[in-house]
């Protein structure tokens, strides 16, 4: 019989993620992992009609570690 | 992750001119810290890239990443209970960790707050405790977490959370607003630190303010932020400016300068070496406050004031600890 488990949030990793597992608890094999990055922001969005020079300065705090 | 009190305490009283404690902060500090249990703290995060965590773990307090994540059995003083990026629990071990009905704590907020499609742009956890939807998003938990009795100030960490930052930039995709612009009824127990990322003697110096005040928060200025940093122009303090004020008639009202006959170049090796005004090429110094310019960054060990600042490198100052960053800001760059 299948049944899944959440997992959210998965820690020491920078950014939001959530792993979904789903397996067959008679037989404890791993069916299905579904894979969520949890947050989104936009970037691609903010950086439209920006001057391209300012770009840089905003897309290297995509990420911070 | 638990910083021992001996640890913080020692870190104090060496950086007290660089973090702003008098000697008088530094006796009520010892006192405070004599106080069994140590300052609980929830840190969540929402749009943020974790650059204000990066900024705070590379303080000056921490030699190893051993002194960080051991956890000593007693006399602690600054208790993260809960900070994804660095806690070794995962799922609902991690946000057992969270449970607000624990104890008083601090809430600290890092990234800004989404609030378009119910906030779903962005969830934290599948579920926290005594919040009841799943999955959890940042906004729910920021409104619980700090709405409730047991949290007796929120930390608004970083320009995001402070002022939307980034994320809130035009067009806001996301509809992103500030902590307290998210919820305004947090505004009395909110302190902004803002900077993309903020100084982490700024993060320091503003627990250790709160220890050794009995808990109370700092004087904060309009926009909510610590006077003890965000007190002056970034001008007032800059080398670059200083060197060359003879070529200044003076700063107007509005932080525009009357007359200037300085090198409008960027990148040319007058201004990078010569330590010259960066105005002319976009330097938004005179709008912005904060103390970087004094303080600096990369600071190389306990105490000692950082090595460099943008502005010191040659950068003009974006003013990213300014509220509208970075779309009031735009160009970061005046290219002739």
């Amino acid at each position: 019989m299948a049944t899944t488990r959440l997992l959210d949030p998965i820690t020491r990793i920078e950014g939001h993620m959530a792993v979904n597992v789903t397996a067959n608890s008679s037989t404890n094999v791993i069916t299905g992992v579904d894979v969520e990055g949890t947050m989104f922001r936009g970037f691609e969005l903010i950086m439209k009609n920006r001057n391209p020079r300012d770009v840089s300065f905003l897309t290297q705090r995509i990420c911070g570690v | 992750m638990t910083i021992t009190r001996r640890q913080f305490l020692k870190y104090c009283s060496v950086a007290a001119g660089a973090i702003g404690l008098t000697s008088t902060d530094l006796l009520k500090l010892e006192k405070a810290l004599a106080l069994e249990g140590g300052l609980r703290v929830i840190w969540i995060q929402g749009q943020t890239c974790t650059g204000c965590s990066v900024s705070l773990l590379n303080s000056a307090m921490y030699a190893t990443v051993q002194e960080l994540l051991v956890t000593p059995p007693a006399s602690s003083t600054l208790d993260v209970d809960y900070q994804v990026t660095i806690m070794s629990g995962t799922d609902t071990v991690a946000t057992a960790a969270a449970n607000p009905a624990t104890g008083t704590y601090v809430l600290v907020c890092e990234g800004a707050v989404p609030t378009g499609a119910s906030g779903e742009y962005c969830e934290i956890a599948g579920t926290i405790n005594g919040i009841g939807s799943s999955p959890v998003t940042y906004q729910r938990a920021v409104t619980y977490l700090g709405t409730h009795a047991n949290c007796y100030a929120v930390i608004a960490l970083g320009t995001c959370a402070s002022f939307g930052g980034i994320p809130a930039a035009k067009p806001n995709p996301t509809t992103s607003k500030s902590v307290i612009g998210s919820n305004s009824g947090l505004r009395t127990k909110t302190i902004n630190i803002p900077g993309c990322p903020p100084n982490p003697n700024w993060i320091v110096g503003t627990i250790a303010y709160i220890l050794s005040n009995n808990l109370s928060l700092p004087s904060l200025d309009r926009l909510r932020r610590p006077v003890m940093y965000y007190g002056e122009r970034i001008c007032n303090n800059c080398d670059r400016f200083i060197n060359n004020k003879d070529n200044f008639i003076g700063i107007g009202s509005d932080g525009s300068l009357s007359r200037v006959k300085l090198p409008d170049q960027i990148g040319s090796t007058r201004n990078a070496v010569n330590g010259y005004c960066l105005k002319k090429v976009g330097c938004k110094g005179s709008r912005t406050k904060s103390d970087c310019s004094l303080r600096k960054w990369h600071s190389p060990g306990y105490g000692q004031l950082g090595v460099n600042w943008c502005v010191g490198a040659g950068s003009p100052c974006l003013g990213c600890v300014q509220e509208n960053f970075p779309d009031r800001f735009s160009p970061f760059f005046h290219i002739s």
